[in-house]
Order: C-alpha cells, then structure tokens, then sequence
C-alpha cells in the first residue's frame, strides 16, 4: 500500500525555477530519500506535501487522502521537521516541547525524553539562543515524539555533528522498524545511502530518476583504475581493449567497468602487464548522481 | 472554534507587549486625570468677574468686541473660550491623540506577530504541521487580539472611574466610560487592519509598512485635523482647511465631541468602526486559509 503518492505535482514559479511534474510514491514502512542540488525543489515539493503551498496542477496523496483537502486527518499522522528551523518566542526549549506535544494532542512525553536523553540536548536553553545543531535536535525530538506514522523530513540532519548524525541514523531506524514511513531530503549522501530504502533524483524541479538503494548497494557493475608503469605497457593494454571506459594518458591510467562474473577473464588478462597499482572505485549514490546529472545537463 | 494550546502559545509571546503598554496607559491616564484635575479654563470661572471690564469698555463707547477686533482676535472666540468645559478640552484632546496611541503601536506590533513574523522566520510550520485547521488558526489568533485589547481597556477604564470618582470637577462616569469603550472599538478596528495585512503577506517587511503605515498616517492626520476641528476653531488657534485631515483618519470615528456633548452620531460612527473590523477580521482570515505559506 503506498502511502504517500504525489501524481503530476507542478509549482511554478516562473523562469524556469519550480517543480514540474513530479511523480512518486513511498510504500509502508519506506525510507525514501530525496537528492537534490540546492535549489532543485526539495523543498518546494515538501511544502506541497504538507499543504503549505497549493500547486499548480497535480496533486498530493498522503493515507488516500487529498492533502489540500483533508488536512486535519493527515496532520494527525505527520510528523514534520522544517528545512529552515526557528522557533515561536515563548522561552525555552522544554516549555517549546510541552507547547508542541500539546498543540498535537500528545499527553504521554516518555519517548520524547528518551530522545532528549539520546542526543543530550539540553532543554533548558532558551530557543532564541540555541546552536545550529541544539535547534536542529529540538525540531527532530518535536516530530518524532509522537511516534507518528509519517515522517516527513526535509534536510534532517543539518547542522548536525557526525556523532549526532548516527543518533540519528538510529532514531530513523527505530522509527522504520515501529512501521513508520519516511521521506526524507537530504544533501548528505552517506546519510542515504545507509538508511534509504529508494532515492529520488531532483535536478532542476524534476525528477531524473528514483533508484532501489539495494542495487546501488550491490552493484555487479565495478569500476577500477589500473596505472602502468611503462608506455608500451599502457598503449598495448589500451589497445583493443573491450572494458575501458575512460582513461588518462598523463597518469597512463585506464578505467574499466567490469561485471563480476568477467573478473577472472579480466585478471588473466591483465597478469599480461606490467601493472603499477589498481584500484576499485566504489560505486556509491554520490558517483551514480553526479553521472545523472552531467547526463541530464548535457541532455538539455 | 479556537485551539486552548496556540492561544497559551500566543498568550506567552505577546504578554510581556500587553502588560507593558496596558501599564503605561494607565500611567498616562493617573498623570493627565490629576493634572486636568488642577488646572481651571474660563468656563469654571465666575462670569461675573468680566462685568466690571465690560462696563469699563463700554461707559467709554466701546465694546468688548470692539477690543477683540483690535488685537486681531474674532470675537465669537470670546464665546468660544467661556463656553469652554477644562475637561472637554482635554479629553477632546487625550483619548484621540495621547492615549489611543498605546493601543495603535499595541496592534501594530502583535498583528504582526500573529501571522506574517512567523511566517518570515518560518515558526509557523511548527503550527500547520500539526492537526490545528488554518481557520481555527486564524480565529484563535483573532481570539486572542481582541480579548487582549478588551482585558486592556478593561484595566484602563476601571482606572478611569477611579480617578473620577476621586478628582474633582471629573467628568461623568458615563461619559468616562463611553470615552474608553470608544478608545476600545477604535483599537478593535485598528487591529482588525493590521490583522488582515498580517494574515496577507508573508514578509514583515510589507505586513509592517503596511500595518504601521496606516497606523502612522491616521495618528499624524488626526493630529494635523486637530487643527482644523471645531474645538482649536473655537479657540481661535484653529487652521480651517486642515479640518480635511480629518477625513482621512479613522480616528475620526473615535467622535469624542458627541460623546461629551450627549448627541448620538457617536453611534453610528461605532457602528461604522464595527463593520470595519468585521470586514478585515473576516478578509484577512479566508486569505490566510487561502494563501500559500512558504515555510
């Protein structure tokens, strides 16, 4: 069953800058990330989803209902963390919390200390004078208190240090494996790549492509480099050479892609050559997007 | 009809504003109350005392007008200054343009508040993701801005009837609190202004220029009709063509002058200020639940 779908969703905000026709659907219990470059839409097309902005044509689903129109059911079930965090001006972060829990009707606050407690933060700070990150762990406590259905965040962990990015990571999963579905933006890639079930691909208010992380993840397609030592070494490697997708004459480096099962084909070839060094490039989201999007660039 | 957690929510950021100008009202109120409370104007002098004057004018065949004349003063002034009640004068002059100021810079600052500051800084996402509908929103925030400015004219008013029941030559208690219930619809009207424009942009910066604007073009034009007003004319320090500022603040409906003098176009002109703030109040509500909110 999915529970978020978005069908035909266009913003536009003139001059090429909006979203345009953006479809997806995030099933029960997903992780689904959301790539982009800044300025591609993430935040727009999150805003649509929560109904703080209507669109143009198309529209958003969340539990089959229509968010613009049944709002109220919907927000029941969300939980929501803004890209841009600043707080109402009524004191410190526990008097924020208690205001919260009591705007969405949560009267029981133990997960919501137990979070507290896990990224020890300080309540007490008045939220004017929070940090970046203090501001940022506030906002994730706010959403995920409730334990709602629907997680819908937009560029959680910034600010964010790197031991607090694996709490967080933590929560996430925590949250996954109450049966929580999320959907998450992001521009840390590694954040992704670790807890996304899919990820969609926003270039330019649309989407290039959604990928199963799992493919990703054990890609049977690997890259290497392989540098020589001499030139005839590497001009004779070159030659004729079926796997080569690139390579670099300065450095007298060649790129291959090969497929797992060609790997004994291919070392028994290259035990033909003097061979200074190789060397796996690791098939990551990262490598995968930037790829897209130079294809998509050269594409328009 | 309002959500009890966002009005404790709007209750805690706007108290601090509220108890500050409530407290300076009624500061205002205890100094202008005892200092009119000293000063005497003609009308509370014995006429009789001019009598010997005007004898003295005239048994040398001159008049007291004539006297007018000659220091280039209209005599109906004369008229004018002994009909003068001290406390007309100064009320005329104290709750349009002294004391409605408090309240005008009050819903400025709070209706900004409500909507467009917290969609500026983006609080108000914490707000819209929760289940709380945008009219609800929208209502409880009106709620609290004019039962604000009710508990405010509430504490001023009973200031008021205290201080006159204990200065004397005070105005009527009616009178005192017709004068406040008016400085209480005017300000509704007011805030009903800055509400809508609040609830219209999404910047401070245009929801304040525009709020404030109005505020500030009304405040200046009461006072530069001031001098245009029947009052100053009587006076003989009155500027007639300025009387046409008065049109152009709201102010205006604030008609001190009826209430003082017991005639009834007051009335019409509260009811007037009541269909303006409907108007507003309700405008700027359907905008908001209309509108897109970038946060």
């Amino acid at each position: 069953m999915s529970i978020i779908e978005v069908r035909n969703l266009t913003k536009d905000y003139g001059s090429l800058r909006g979203i345009f026709n953006i479809n997806l659907e995030v099933k029960q219990g997903e992780i689904f990330g959301f790539v982009g470059t800044n300025g591609s839409g993430k935040t727009t097309t999150i805003r649509n989803m929560m109904g703080f902005i209507r669109p143009n044509s198309g529209s958003v689903y969340m539990l089959d209902h229509e968010v613009n129109y049944n709002t109220t059911q919907i927000m029941k079930h969300i939980g929501y963390v803004p890209g841009e965090i600043s707080f109402p001006d009524i004191g410190d972060g526990d008097v924020f919390i208690k205001s919260q829990a009591e705007m969405i009707g949560l009267k029981n606050l133990d997960y919501a200390n137990y979070l507290i407690k896990k990224f020890g933060l300080d309540t007490t700070a008045n939220l004017k004078h929070m940090s970046k990150g203090m501001k940022q762990k506030t906002a994730i406590v706010s959403a995920f208190m409730a334990k709602p259905d629907i997680l819908i965040l937009d560029e959680p962990s910034t600010g964010l240090d790197p031991l607090m990015r694996e709490i967080f990571i933590d929560v996430l999963i925590e949250a996954k494996q109450r049966g929580a579905t999320i959907f998450m933006s992001s521009h840390v890639f590694e954040e992704v790549e670790k807890t996304c079930d899919r990820v969609a691909l926003l270039h330019n208010g649309r989407i290039v492509d959604i990928v199963d992380m799992q493919k990703i993840r054990h890609n049977e397609l690997k890259t290497y480099k392989i540098g020589f030592d001499d030139a005839l070494s590497y001009q004779n490697y070159l030659n004729g050479n079926v796997y080569l997708s690139s390579k670099n004459d300065k450095y007298r480096q060649a790129t291959v892609d090969i497929k797992d099962e060609q790997i004994n084909e291919f070392m028994k070839e290259l035990s033909q050559y003097q061979v200074k060094y190789i060397k796996e490039v690791k098939y990551t989201l990262k490598n995968y997007f930037l790829k897209k999007i130079s294809e998509d660039n050269k594409n328009d | 009809m309002i959500s009890i957690p966002l009005l404790k929510q709007t209750v805690k950021s706007n108290w601090g504003l509220w108890l500050a100008t409530t407290l300076t009202l009624i500061l205002l109120y205890i100094v202008i109350k005892f200092a009119m409370g000293l000063i005497t104007v003609s009308g509370d002098n014995d006429p009789n005392i001019l009598i010997p004057y005007i004898m003295a004018l005239e048994s040398a065949g001159l008049t007291l007008d004539g006297l007018f004349v000659a220091i280039g003063l209209n005599p109906d002034i004369l008229t004018g200054i002994a009909a003068m009640d001290s406390n007309v004068l100064v009320s005329s002059i104290f709750y349009p343009v002294v004391a409605v100021l408090m309240p005008l810079v009050y819903t400025v600052i709070v209706g900004n508040k409500l909507f467009a500051n917290q969609i500026d800084r983006g609080s108000m996402a914490f707000i819209l993701s929760t289940s709380i509908k945008r009219s609800k929103i929208a209502l409880t925030q009106m709620f609290f801005m004019i039962i604000s400015l009710i508990l405010m004219f509430f504490f001023t008013a009973l200031v008021d009837v205290i201080l006159a029941l204990t200065i004397k030559n005070s105005l009527a208690i009616d009178q005192v609190l017709l004068l406040n219930v008016g400085l209480l619809i005017f300000s509704v009207a007011m805030s009903s202004i800055t509400f809508m424009f609040s609830a219209i942009f999404n910047y401070t910066k245009h929801s304040i220029s525009l709020g404030g604007g109005v505020a500030l073009i009304f405040f200046i034009s009461k006072i530069l009709g001031l001098f245009g007003s029947d009052l100053f004319m009587n006076m003989g320090i009155g500027i007639e063509p300025m009387k046409y500022f008065n049109n152009i603040t709201m102010i205006t409906l604030f008609n001190t002058q009826s209430i003082l003098d017991g005639s009834t176009t007051y009335l019409i002109q509260f009811a007037i200020l009541v269909f303006i703030s409907i108007t507003c109040f309700t405008l700027g509500s359907i905008w908001f639940t209309k509108k897109d909110i970038p946060v």
